[in-house]
């Protein structure tokens, strides 16, 4: 893990592979640079699993947007557009080029917006926890606006993932939610909430692999398989034993998909 | 020569992080000592006292934090009483500078509590090492639960009303509205204190400090010296120190350490209650703010209810009480007695913008440490401008 300061905010990156002097940025000679974008309130190390199956032959990368995880800052973005600018910013920094994005929930979003504004720079999109082009988060959205409100504790969530999931499992992925502060969480849904890509999904260039958990609830899986079929040249493509949570339920197999991608 | 007038404040800086994952606590104090040293219009090489605490500084911490300095001070205090203990720090300094065993005290904290997530309030109270911890240790009591425990005793013996102490949460997040630096902006009603979840009874969520990161830094000299400095001195007149314990088992939980240091800070400050324009006070809880009131003189105990309402604590009123927002919308990362001492003395130099009190030129500082119900300390401070 290293800090990098674009825009002169402190902003977590993971990596593999040996540390850098500050200022300096991580090895990506190997294969090819997989960004990882995290979901709302989520952080740069829920990809640890995906980027320990990756680094052997790629350059996996994840960060925490500012006011997530243990990067800088005290709120969201506050909108999909300025996370996606964000995120080609980070990039920027740490000298990415053509990178895949993998996207979970709102970071799938972010890989959108960001093949949308700036076509030809990422070569391939994968994007998993159901992308929320046309997902409601109105409920969750309810429900944390009653936290931030201090109304309502933030509750262990364990719904959405594979029966089969080891408690553990999303008792890590629950640990690592909490560490974003609750305000930022409730922007980053309503962000998503907010943000519609429509006609603009047509302008997507590069090819863009949608995959869903098998155990994904319905409504999920029809946002998943809503936006494979808006989205010009996407492939829906399901992951075995997995819910709506693949990059923790299933990080090696999920690997596998993006490896098959970047090949 | 009195002490009362003798020393100065001459540089303040308050860290604007609230959220510093990417930092150390040394690494906050060391680049607020270079803040307050520029608003002093001094440099690190003029300073020859160190004073510091936080949560992790051990037994070497002064030492290990002057190394970080590059520093090596002539007198050194690493006094850790909990969170008052800024202000006892500029007590001790101004006793040092006073006695001629230091000119330039360089007072310092710093902490990540907030991206450390450290437990602060539901954390354990009193630290199990004293005897009485034996008998309440064993029960789960916390900080936030000793807190309570003033709290209900003062609705029980007094009549205070919740909506009287939410009253407190809302003046501060009011004040936090107008600091642009603050953690907590949104505004609030007492209507929503209320409805914030319960976290140790009677306080809810919102009678509760936040948990930021942060820290600051206070630079000390005599008030000769500090008038040839970059900006206008304001003195100390007055300053008083104070523990509370358990007295073998029969403490009156109504009377605070802010009674006992805050009539030696006004009495050698030779100023009344109402010479004061306005209030610095720890607000760990709202009802540390109503018992320090009432402890310190501005009304007697079992009236602080009534006091804090008609917006007599806010800003316009006629005691406004932290500016700035307080622990309780603008900033806690664990000690917060650095930040009183701060935003009276930019107050007294009217340079709060938005949130300045018109015509500010005494102002009382009272930090509280520990555990109010079980044991704490107080020090209080009467700063006026030059």
């Amino acid at each position: 893990m290293k800090y990098v300061y674009p825009d002169d905010l402190a902003i977590l990156v993971h990596h593999r592979g040996p540390t850098t002097l500050p200022g300096a940025p991580p090895d990506l000679s190997g294969g090819v640079t997989v960004l990882c974008l995290h979901d709302a309130g989520g952080n740069g190390h829920i990809f640890a699993g995906v980027m320990d199956a990756l680094a052997a032959d790629h350059s996996p990368l994840a960060y925490d947007q500012p006011g997530h995880g243990r990067s800088g800052g005290l709120d969201s973005l506050g909108a999909v557009e300025a996370m996606a600018a964000h995120a080609t910013a980070v990039a920027d920094v740490l000298g990415v080029e053509h990178p895949v994005l993998l996207g979970e929930g709102m970071g799938a979003a972010v890989a959108l917006e960001v093949a949308m504004s700036s076509p030809g720079w990422p070569q391939a999109l994968v994007l998993c926890g159901a992308a929320a082009a046309s997902y409601d988060e109105g409920p969750a959205i309810e429900q944390l606006a009653a936290v931030v409100a201090g109304r309502a504790r933030r509750e262990f969530d364990g719904s959405g993932y594979a029966p089969d999931t080891a408690r553990d499992v999303y008792k890590a992925a629950f640990a690592e939610w909490v560490k974003t502060d609750p305000r930022a969480t409730l922007e980053d849904l309503r962000a998503l909430d907010a943000w519609e890509p429509g006609e603009r999904l047509g302008t997507v260039a590069c090819p863009v692999l949608v995959v869903c958990g098998v155990h994904t609830e319905d409504a999920r899986r029809a946002a998943s398989a809503d936006l494979a079929e808006r989205t010009p040249g996407a492939r829906l493509v399901e992951l075995p034993a997995a819910g709506r949570r693949g990059v923790v339920e299933q990080p090696a197999a999920l690997a596998g998909i993006v490896a098959q991608v970047a090949a | 020569m009195s002490l009362s007038g003798s020393v100065a404040i001459a540089g303040v800086h308050e860290h604007p992080t609230r959220w510093a994952p990417d930092k150390t606590e040394f690494q906050i104090m060391a680049e607020s000592a270079r803040g307050a040293l520029a608003d002093a219009g001094l440099t690190i090489e003029d300073v020859d006292g160190l004073f510091a605490a936080s949560m992790t500084m051990g037994a070497m911490g002064t030492v290990e934090l002057a190394e970080y300095l590059d520093l090596k001070p002539d007198y050194v205090d690493g006094t850790n009483i909990g969170g008052s203990s800024f202000v006892a720090h500029v007590n001790h300094a101004a006793a040092a500078i006073h006695a001629g065993l230091c000119q330039v005290a360089l007072i310092l904290y710093g902490s990540t509590a907030a991206s450390n997530a450290m437990a602060i309030g539901t954390g354990m109270g009193g630290g199990g090492r004293g005897w009485a911890d034996a008998f309440s240790a064993p029960y789960g009591v916390t900080t936030v639960g000793s807190y309570a425990l003033v709290a209900r005793l003062h609705m029980d013996r007094y009549g205070t009303k919740p909506e009287e102490l939410a009253e407190i949460a809302v003046a501060m997040r009011t004040h936090a509205g107008l600091n642009p630096v603050a953690k907590m902006r949104q505004p609030i009603t007492v209507e929503d204190v209320l409805a914030s979840r319960v976290i140790s009874d009677p306080l809810h969520l919102l009678d509760c400090c936040i948990i930021s990161d942060g820290g600051g830094a206070v630079v000390v000299t005599s008030a000769e010296r500090a008038a040839d400095l970059a900006k206008p001195p304001v003195l100390l007149l007055g300053c008083g120190e104070a523990l509370a314990h358990q007295e073998t088992g029969s403490p009156d939980l109504m009377r605070i350490a802010a009674r006992q240091s805050g009539e030696r800070a006004f009495a050698m400050a030779g100023v009344t209650r109402d010479d004061i324009d306005l209030c610095t006070i720890y607000d760990s809880f709202t009802i540390t703010v109503l018992t320090t009131l009432e402890n310190l003189g501005f009304c007697e105990v079992g009236e602080g209810g009534a006091f804090v309402g008609d917006g007599r604590i806010r800003l316009g009123g006629a005691l406004p009480v932290n500016p700035d927002g307080g622990g309780l919308s603008s900033n806690h990362p664990g000690m917060r007695g650095i930040f009183l001492v701060v935003e009276a003395t930019r107050q007294l130099r009217g340079e709060c913008g938005d949130r300045q009190v018109d015509g500010a030129r005494l102002a009382c500082v009272h930090g509280t440490g520990g555990t109010l119900g079980m044991s704490h300390s107080g020090a209080t401070l009467i700063l006026g401008a030059a």
